[in-house]
């Protein structure tokens, strides 16, 4: 008998799933849109602060009259996982009906829902995934308005040749560098760059190495990196691990003169809080991130943006004293997009329209601190990285020229081993 | 040379808290004969105990050890009788499955409460470093081995030599004559899980100045501790310690001759020949 | 009395399962018919399992090693090679029959818990080789299938080819499942699963059965993974093999009721909306899905009477090992 109460019990609820189907239309007058991040699994606190990040974006657009007069409303989606990412897509898409999806932090995730999106004519702003193929793909309704990850790599080689040889008065063929990096699409899509601009350069690689984030002893690791003795070590890690590879560099002695971060963990907040006062000196190749808010200063309406912004992110973090770049970054996506893009398209219910203003915007600045510059491809190519440092717990902007707002300290670092 | 033998003692050190969590699993499972899939969730407890009486006393993890024990006994003896109890007569794959669960419910709760963040204790201790010639041994490294074997050879003397370590014992090698013997089982099962989960937690201490916690920890020390456990021929306590160590040495080699991405992949494959080959264990009776 | 019940329980299963095909046409919204598809895809990836690791009692948490197998296989040998997916999902099912063979062939003497935790081992090493032999596998970037729709390539515009072909897998799956439960093969597996000894002394050779029944179940399993990777047209490795993918084998077989062929059914049938719907309705509340999925692992458990399917009764009967010296 249980069994068929289950059975019932199965084809009620199928039943309602189904009948559910016909709610979730958009109002009129409300423009529907959705953001994908992975808000459980192991990326979830990154995850988290972007949705977050997007969140303050819609509100600050509708306090601002929305677009095009509507209102904005935002369908969240948790993704752990590339699966439940094309998925979670497609429940934005086809049930919820939004025109446009941010996300989505991690490049598989962003494969996996340009994979759903493209097909269906829906718009993915993505900020955060930085892998080489979401934009070498041939998709058409994917715009990424950060760097790649290849070129990000190759930005912190370019600083490495261009400005620490000379520091350390090392001839650039001469220069030995060293990269360890973690595992994922991330990590490997900014070493590959690396690699590449490395042999480009005429520097030598003496090592690489990489490692999965669940790594709770890095010693082996570091012991070859000690033997190989790297003037500059290039590393690409998420927060945790970047944490234990300078821990474990110190404890056996094998930090190198320099140290190049690019990306997440080591630009992260909680890496100089963490590391504390010999994180002065460390390098984060990174989007531009926590620029002072006079690096705006052309700009007025956007400076009150960006302040704007981080007080209210802070205010819901009251542990943190800077905005993570991940968070700023999701944020300038989703309001630039939503700001000066769809002021721009005729019909918003097309694709086509939206593509073509996207492409045809050109800005100069936007809340990320680089211009706005489209191609075909869907990649913005004013996007660059920033050679930023630690200096007295913050992060200061180093290169290029036009950001600057300081010069390099300790190259070499005075924590160096050899 | 130097960097090989810097490798290996960095391995021994690791071995040390590898045998420490593995010691409480290999009694959990030699006397009550459960497979306990949480062990590692019961880790990341204590971890966060350690972490959040830290943060709001500011004390080192090793000060506020009896404390955080204390909890890890009751959280321990409240499983044992809610959950365990209940499974105590059932096969194997249905105890192995209800920790596996439990193990998803703490992970997501840990989630739901303290979010994803990674919360790090960070004391003097935690760069600390001992040199020893061209070795450089992190002092919470070389604290939590220490403390670790010295935990371990502690359980291994209780066993030996007290009334209850001789019924503990009793009952591991046959439940049924164990209890035709006038001993109380049950309850002898309850004291096994909770000390068990007291060495877990112990190692979570220890472990904190070192790692920072976050909900998914436990899972990256759940099945390292089971195969330890299994190298050292299941129920016998200095089969994990000499099987904690071996894992630790075999992870950091791999490591450095090969690269870190095989570490896991070297313990694993290790531990597959090893099943097959001579499934009692490398230190087990034949 | 009891066995016509059985049949006519089967009879009404079988109905539901070949009714269930009118589910995605009756809906237009592709969300819908994305869970649908994911249902269909994950029963007969549980019935897979479950004809190895729920009729013979030894838990396999390993066999996302073998969707990767077929997943990578299809993903691979259509993107480098312009291969038919179609040939792909053969060559994996081959690739991953041959693998089960051999970790199959050499774990055939352990005990349970040992089994357990090789197969836990063998999932890690296939994760690492995945991440690691780029020549082969692109590394952790991952496979992005090139969209190209047509039957050869395996890939549409519309989501209903997919649901029939999920569909048909699902149903061919359960009619092998249903067909060993009623033949030598099934009952030599449930007396090994019993007690592997006493039908060794009745002359079952438990060796080549348990191996027939893992090769099977890896093979069905690879076969699943390669519709999923057309499907989803994106795969990585790490999330792909990894262990939260092995466990959702075994918690649709359990929720479902272990070692009976329309076990996984139900539990698919009821947990793969559920968890899509809880995880669709509340984004912001992270890890209530999965908390929720812990303690429906749990309630089965200990009242196992209550499962989907009670069929838990009587499989796993009162029997403590005394092996632990």
């Amino acid at each position: 008998m249980k069994n068929f109460l289950s059975v019932v019990l199965v084809l009620a609820l199928m039943l309602t799933g189904l009948t559910a189907c016909s709610q979730g239309k958009s109002n009129e007058g409300e423009l529907k849109v959705g953001a994908v991040y992975p808000m459980s699994g192991a990326n979830a606190l990154l995850g988290t602060q972007c949705m977050e990040a997007v969140r303050i974006a819609v509100d600050m657009i509708n306090e601002e009259g929305g677009v095009q007069g509507m209102q904005v409303a935002l369908s969240e989606a948790d993704a752990p996982d590339p699966t439940s990412a094309a998925t979670e897509a497609g429940r934005l898409v086809d049930k919820e009906g939004v025109k446009m999806i941010f996300g989505s932090l991690a490049s598989g995730n962003a494969l996996a829902i340009a994979q759903v999106t493209d097909k269906s004519g829906v718009c993915l702003v993505e900020s955060g995934g930085i892998a080489d193929s979401l934009t070498d793909s041939g998709f058409k309704y994917v715009f990424r308005i950060l760097d790649k990850g290849g070129l990000r790599g190759a930005a912190g080689v370019d600083y490495i040749a261009e400005e620490i040889a000379p520091a350390l008065g090392i001839e650039k063929k001469n220069l030995k560098i060293a990269i360890i990096h973690e595992d994922s699409s991330y990590g490997e899509s900014v070493a590959n760059g690396a690699e590449l601009e490395i042999e480009k350069q005429g520097m030598q690689l003496v090592a690489r190495e990489h490692y999965s984030t669940t790594v709770t002893d890095m010693s082996a690791m570091v012991g070859k990196i000690k033997k190989a003795k790297p003037d500059v070590l290039l590393t690409v890690n998420y927060i945790n691990d970047a944490i234990l590879l300078v821990d474990t560099l110190k404890q056996h002695k094998a930090m190198p003169k320099v140290f190049m971060g690019c990306g997440a963990g080591t630009t992260d907040p909680q890496f100089a809080t963490t590391v504390g006062s010999e994180s002065d000196g460390f390098f984060c190749t990174d989007m531009p991130t926590n620029l002072p808010i006079e690096a705006f200063a052309d700009d007025t309406a956007l400076q009150k943006t960006v302040k704007e912004f981080r007080a209210r992110f802070l205010a819901q973090h009251k542990d943190l004293n800077t905005v993570p770049v991940a968070a700023e970054a999701a944020f300038a996506g989703a309001y630039t997009f939503m700001h000066d893009v769809l002021a721009n398209v005729d019909d918003l219910n097309d694709p086509d329209a939206i593509r073509a203003a996207a492409l045809d915007t050109k800005l100069d600045l936007t809340a990320l601190g680089f211009g706005w510059d489209l191609h075909e491809d869907g990649q913005n190519y004013a996007a660059a990285a920033n050679i930023n440092q630690w200096q007295n717990g913050k992060v200061v902007t180093v290169a290029p020229e036009k950001l600057k707002n300081g010069e390099a300290i300790n190259v070499p670092l005075p924590i160096a081993s050899y | 040379m130097e960097q090989l033998l810097q490798a290996f003692f960095s391995g021994i050190l690791s071995g040390g808290i590898y045998a420490l969590i593995s010691v409480g699993l290999t009694l959990i499972f030699g006397v009550v004969g459960l497979v306990n899939f949480a062990h590692g969730e019961f880790l990341m407890l204590s971890m966060y105990i350690a972490y959040w009486l830290y943060y709001f006393t500011q004390l080192e993890p090793y000060e506020t050890l009896l404390i955080n024990l204390i909890i890890m006994a009751t959280v321990g003896y409240i499983v044992f009788k809610v959950i365990m109890t209940r499974v105590l007569d059932a096969d194997h794959s249905v105890q192995m499955l209800l920790t596996l669960g439990l193990s998803m419910v703490l992970q997501n709760l840990a989630l739901m409460l303290f979010k994803a963040d990674y919360r790090n204790v960070r004391t003097n201790i935690t760069t600390d470093v001992i040199n020893a010639g061209f070795l450089n041994l992190s002092t919470a490294r070389v604290m939590a081995f220490a403390v670790a074997i010295a935990a371990s050879v502690a359980l291994y003397l209780f066993l030996q030599k007290t009334y209850t370590g001789t019924a503990m014992r009793a009952v591991a090698q046959h439940g049924r004559a164990a209890r035709l013997m006038g001993i109380n089982i049950k309850k002898i099962y309850g004291q096994a899980f909770v000390i068990g989960t007291v060495l877990v937690g112990l190692a979570g201490v220890l472990m904190s100045p070192i790692y920072a916690v976050f909900p998914t920890i436990g899972s990256n020390f759940s099945t390292l501790a089971f195969i330890v456990v299994v190298l050292g021929g299941l129920s016998s306590v200095p089969g994990a310690i000499l099987g904690g160590l071996l894992i630790g040495v075999v992870e950091s080699m791999a490591g450095y001759l090969l690269g870190p991405v095989y570490q896991q992949a070297a313990y694993f494959l290790l531990f597959i020949l090893v099943l097959i080959f001579k499934p009692s264990g490398l230190f087990g009776r034949e | 009395m009891i066995k016509t019940f059985l049949k006519r329980q089967n009879a009404v299963l079988w109905i539901i399962a070949v009714a269930s095909i009118a589910l995605p046409l009756l809906t237009d919204n592709r969300y819908y018919q994305d869970i649908i598809i994911m249902t269909f895809l994950w029963t007969g990836l549980a019935a897979s399992w479950n004809l190895y690791s729920g009729y013979c009692a030894r838990l396999s948490i390993g066999h996302a090693a073998f969707l990767g197998i077929g997943a990578y296989a299809a993903a691979l040998l259509y993107t480098n090679y312009g291969i038919s997916p179609w040939v792909g999902m053969i060559a994996g099912g081959l690739l991953a029959g041959l693998v089960a063979l051999v970790i199959g062939g050499s774990t055939l003497r352990l005990k349970g818990t040992f089994f357990v935790l090789a197969t836990i081992a063998f999932a890690k090493i296939a994760e690492t080789f995945a991440i690691t032999a780029k020549w082969i596998t692109g590394g952790s970037l991952g496979v992005l299938i090139p969209y190209a729709p047509g039957f050869i390539n395996m890939t549409w515009q519309s989501k209903i080819p997919y649901a029939v072909l999920a569909w048909v897998y699902m149903l061919a799956i359960l009619a092998v499942c249903v067909k060993v439960e009623h033949s030598r093969l099934g009952y030599f597996l449930r007396a090994v699963g019993e007690d592997r000894e006493a039908a060794e002394n009745l002359g079952v050779n438990a060796s080549k059965i348990m191996l027939t029944a893992f090769v099977m179940s890896a093979v069905f399993t690879a076969f699943g993974g390669s519709i999923m990777a057309m499907y989803v047209m994106y795969i990585e490795p790490t999330s792909l093999m990894s262990m939260t993918n092995s466990v959702q084998f075994i918690l649709l077989a359990i929720a479902g009721g272990l070692g009976t062929a329309f076990g996984p059914l139900a539990g698919a049938y009821v947990l793969v909306p559920l968890t899509n719907l809880m995880r669709g309705n509340f984004p912001s509340v992270s890890g209530l899905h999965g908390l929720l999925l812990g303690l429906i692992l749990i309630a089965v458990l200990l009242y196992r009477s209550s499962g989907i399917l009670p069929a838990l009764k009587g499989f796993f009967e009162k029997r403590r090992k005394g092996d632990m010296g």
